[in-house]
């Protein structure tokens, strides 16, 4: 899996394909940005979710960046990871899109931080050369 | 109405795990996933976010369901806090 990061944002971002649920779902192809500091595994605006009709697991609270709580919504979508489809946890949440460390277990993930540099995340320790 | 309606499912689920849940399961079962519902108050523990729902979701298919993370103050976290333990810089 490869992306790019955004020059003006500073931002790491991948291209993920998030696939609504049923026999017959809506997919979409979506800027992620990945963030360390998330422990979960994608977040979605409420638009994607209602978009995608992902179906409504339950609710969580979260602990933000500023020390501060929040209650979101959980669905559950499928995304294309290491080209297999996996179920994943949702959290609703305003903002860019984001994948944590949850999805990114058992991967290894380099960043060329650079303008325009390469993100690359690897299945395993495979991209480890060392 | 969705706002009202979550704070609710957090303010009850909370109160659950506080009063009936948590001494059963910490210490031993930090790091795991808790989802209860808070309308019967039963309550399903696995190693998996969506385990933990779809089991849950068995028992009570008309449950309203709040997810808790054992031992740990949110389920997730949203950004690394300024003020954090510095463990938790340190994954990478």
């Amino acid at each position: 899996m490869r992306g790019s990061i955004v020059s003006d944002g500073r931002e790491a971002t991948v291209s993920l394909k998030v696939i609504g649920a049923g026999s017959d779902p809506d997919s979409s192809n979506i800027q992620v940005a990945i963030d360390t500091g998330f422990t979960g595994h994608l977040t979605l605006p409420p638009e994607t979710v209602r978009s995608l009709s992902l179906p409504e697991r339950g609710f969580v609270e979260v602990e933000l960046a500023n020390g501060g709580m929040a209650i979101l919504g959980v669905y559950e979508a499928r995304v294309l990871w290491h080209w297999r489809p996996v179920r994943v946890p949702v959290y609703e949440a305003d903002g860019a899109p984001l994948i944590g460390m949850s999805l990114l277990r058992g991967s290894t993930l380099t960043i060329e931080v650079i303008p325009r540099g390469e993100v690359t995340i690897a299945e395993g320790s495979q991209g480890l050369e060392t | 109405m969705k706002r009202t309606s979550a704070q609710e499912v957090a303010r009850r689920g909370k109160k659950i795990y506080e009063q009936e849940i948590r001494a059963e399961v910490e210490p031993e079962q930090e790091g795991r996933f808790v989802v209860i519902d808070v309308k019967s108050g039963s309550y399903t523990l696995a190693d998996d976010e969506l385990e933990a729902f779809d089991r849950a979701r068995e028992k009570t298919p008309e449950g309203l369901l709040y997810l808790v993370r054992v031992g740990h103050r949110a389920a997730h976290r949203l950004g690394v806090s300024a003020i954090g333990q510095t463990g938790s810089r340190s994954i990478l």
